[in-house]
């Protein structure tokens, strides 16, 4: 079996791993990125709208263009990006990783773990849920914008937060009928001027109502969406039929925590981030030393945010091992925190904000030793 | 509070016990400090047979455990996914496993079972799935498998339906003692005293740090084993298999040289569930009470069970996990009450025989207490036979 070694070794060749690996690298540690895909860059090459924010989170600017460009950052660095190669093992005591790469298994020693693993679509069953067809709505984005496959012609979207609305709207241009979307609470959970461009389309919301059922010998033919009460069940008498083809499910994402959970990381229970998160400090270390995480796995947020935390775990972990003197690490750190708070903030970024000091609260207790797992609702 | 039996410890050991003692019309409280299955039971396999017993008393042990598997799916009304005679098979590579194999059957047989070497080319007959350069194979024709966790939850139900009381998540912190040295109940650890003139210690890898609340030194360490769990495919074998050096980490230790294999005591045992999923072990490993996987391990176990079943290649592994087991000096389990505490009962160290041997331990442990005496001697379990 191959053994290989590195200083920095980041799981995830995404917006946070990527920004983490140019960070380390260009402070002069030896860097590896692993991912498990064949094409680095995580989600930023499916994302080809126009990111928001300020300048310096390139507003403007087109997911892919800013994947384009952290990618050619990454190769100009020198950090090294190891394709095909699943990290399916993680030995928190010598900082190991097991991998399969292409099918054979090694080991990697690192004297820093920087793991940016990201999240995964939620899923919503009910009775039909396994028909081909049913699909998460990431996943009918990498079809249409990666794969440039139409996943089909006629569909029904269950969720109409950012993600909901966004891949509306792309499969429409991308030629497909977006028939309704279909959202449980009543009003529209994502920014106003992406669900205009829905409604100017004539796409009809249906708001307060879930899918019941969907029909279909051997892939979707129709789905049934009913109205539901308070406690979102759904009220018998008022379904509605609709013909379709393809049904995707943009209902939420949830942090891949799996590497955290082995390395014997410390969680709290945060809904508004997906669910359980690995604690960590300003750092991005997590309760485990030489463990750090970066971008959605520490709660799911933004691309932006999630470039910004694999700066600093970057940094921190170039300075831990010497490449950044304390006061150079600490000026680069309060810059990017400066950035950070800048995208958390207003209507939908303040709330992630509290979240994330509730998190790094709880981190600064058990380092106290005062700290219980628990659940952050509010 | 006043009960009979107090038991400390819900693992499939302590469950078992409370059924038993329960159909006598005695009143038990159980006690567990996490949840039900949360130590050995859920983290193992669910290999039941005696081809993989020391011989001897444990191996008698087994015989009579697994006649009570049977009957027991009826007896507790619930499914647990037992196999009566799957069959048992222990994989020789070389002449010299095939000569140990041999020898160990021959003792085995003493205990009145059918244990039988057969060629590889009659294996392959039972088990097409075996790698045909194999030396030979020991093969038991009985012997099943069973869901361990399952089982552990159908003695509670049963239990539970018989009067058993149950808490969870409420640790021992103290055995009380009168003045005479006869035990008089238990504290918890939110400060409750619950009253009982008897008291078992069924707390797996934990017993010792139990035994030490009634001043008894046991000689219980955990063991780590570490397995691989594969996505469900076809039928793939029916047999339990384990690999020659299996027996001989477990109970000739002191015959292996190579470093190697000792550092984890790495050899292989496999079968399939009902799900189609195939569970592989395992390791036999000092590491305190850690339960981490590591990655030699999940190499080692996936070699392994390569060498023996080369088809194996192209199946996936989804998941690792790993669990302690109550070790032993003598391999053999602690069944019985102490002289040297009257009242207090034993019913632990089982090593990686608990699932196989649950059944017996809580009929025979149960008869110990309510007449005085077992049907059938415990006299070679005793806990007093360290000291």
């Amino acid at each position: 079996m191959k053994t290989l070694e590195t200083e920095v070794a980041i799981v995830g060749a995404g917006s946070a791993g990527l920004s983490a690996a140019c960070q380390a690298r260009n402070a002069g540690a030896k860097v590896l990125v692993i991912d498990e895909n064949s094409r680095p860059g995580g989600q930023l090459f499916k994302q080809i709208h126009k990111f928001f924010g300020s300048h310096e989170h390139q507003a403007g600017t087109r997911g892919y263009v800013i994947g384009q460009k952290l990618l050619k950052k990454t190769q100009d660095c020198g950090a090294d990006v190891m394709l095909n190669s699943l990290v399916y093992g993680i030995q928190p005591e010598d900082l190991t990783m097991g991998i399969i790469q292409n099918g054979k298994n090694c080991q990697l020693h690192a004297k820093k773990i920087i793991i940016a693993a990201g999240a995964k679509e939620n899923y919503l069953p009910f009775p039909g849920s396994t028909l081909p067809g049913v699909m998460g709505a990431g996943a009918a984005q990498t079809m249409i914008n990666v794969n440039r496959v139409l996943p089909g012609k006629k569909i029904v979207m269950m969720g109409s937060g950012n993600v909901g609305l966004i891949v509306s709207y792309q499969l429409m241009q991308a030629g497909a009928d977006v028939l309704g979307i279909v959202e449980g609470a009543p009003k529209i959970g994502g920014y106003g001027v992406h669900a205009g461009k829905i409604r100017r389309a004539g796409v009809p919301f249906y708001l307060g109502h879930t899918i019941k059922q969907v029909y279909g010998k051997d892939c979707v033919e129709a789905v049934e969406i009913a109205k539901v009460d308070e406690k979102f069940n759904s009220i018998e008498g008022t379904e509605m039929m609709i013909e379709a083809d393809t049904v995707c499910m943009a209902v939420g994402l949830n942090p891949m925590t799996e590497l955290a959970w082995m390395a014997g990381c410390q969680f709290d229970f945060i809904p508004a981030f997906g669910g359980h998160v690995p604690l960590h400090d300003w750092n991005m270390e997590t309760t485990i030393p030489g463990v750090y995480v970066a971008g959605d796995i520490t709660g799911v947020e933004e691309a932006s945010t999630a470039m910004e935390e694999g700066n600093l775990a970057g940094v921190a972990a170039a300075e831990a091992l010497g490449y950044l003197s304390e006061q150079d690490a600490a000026e680069k750190k309060a810059a990017i925190v400066e950035r950070l708070n800048t995208l958390r903030c207003g209507p939908f970024g303040e709330g992630r904000r509290k979240f994330k000091e509730h998190q790094i609260a709880d981190m600064e207790a058990l380092k106290r030793g005062e700290f219980v797992g628990r659940c952050i609702e509010k | 509070m006043k009960y009979d039996v107090i038991i400390v410890g819900g693992g499939i050991i302590g469950c078992s016990v409370a059924y038993y003692l329960s159909k006598r019309n005695q009143k038990v409280l159980l006690l567990e400090k996490r949840d039900h299955a949360q130590g050995s039971a859920g983290a193992t396999d669910g290999v039941v047979s005696y081809h993989t017993k020391k011989p001897g008393a444990q191996m008698d042990l087994a015989v009579q455990s697994l006649k009570l598997y049977e009957t027991l799916e009826k007896e507790l009304g619930e499914s647990v996914e037992f196999v009566p005679d799957c069959g048992g098979m222990q994989l020789a590579e070389n002449k010299d496993q095939w000569d140990m194999l041999s020898k160990i059957a021959d003792k085995q047989r003493e205990s009145g079972v059918d244990i039988r070497m057969i060629s590889i080319d009659e294996a392959r007959e039972i088990e097409p799935q075996l790698a045909p350069d194999l030396y030979g194979v020991l093969y038991a024709p009985c012997g099943g498998k069973v869901e361990p966790i399952k089982l552990t939850m159908a003695f509670l139900h049963a239990a539970k339906r018989q009067g058993v009381e149950v808490k969870n998540h409420l640790g021992v912190t103290e055995i009380k003692k009168d003045s005479a040295g006869k035990v008089i109940g238990v504290v918890t650890e939110d400060g409750s005293f619950y009253e009982a003139p008897k008291v078992v210690i069924s707390s797996g890898s934990w017993s010792a740090e139990v035994g030490k609340m009634a001043g008894l030194d046991l000689p219980i360490k955990p063991r780590r084993g570490q397995l691989l769990v594969t996505e469900a495919v076809g039928p793939f074998m029916h047999c339990t298999a384990q690999c020659a050096l299996y027996n001989v980490i477990k109970f000739m230790p002191e015959t292996i040289k190579d470093p190697k294999i000792l550092h984890i005591g790495a050899s292989l045992s496999i079968h399939q569930t009902e799900n189609g999923g195939l569970l592989i072990g395992g390791t036999r490993e000092w590491a305190g009470f850690d339960r981490f996987n590591s990655l030699e391990a999940v190499e080692a176990i996936a070699h392994r069970a390569l060498r023996f079943f080369p088809a194996l290649k192209n199946v996936s592994v989804i998941r690792a996990f790993a669990g302690l087991r109550p070790y032993t000096p003598d391999s053999k389990a602690l069944i019985g009450g102490t002289k040297k505490v009257p009242g207090l009962y034993l019913a632990a160290g089982h090593e990686g025989d608990g699932i196989a041997l649950a059944p017996i331990t809580g009929k025979l442990l149960s008869e110990e207490i309510v007449d005085g005496r077992s049907s059938y001697s415990l006299e070679p379990f005793s806990p007093d036979r360290f000291s």
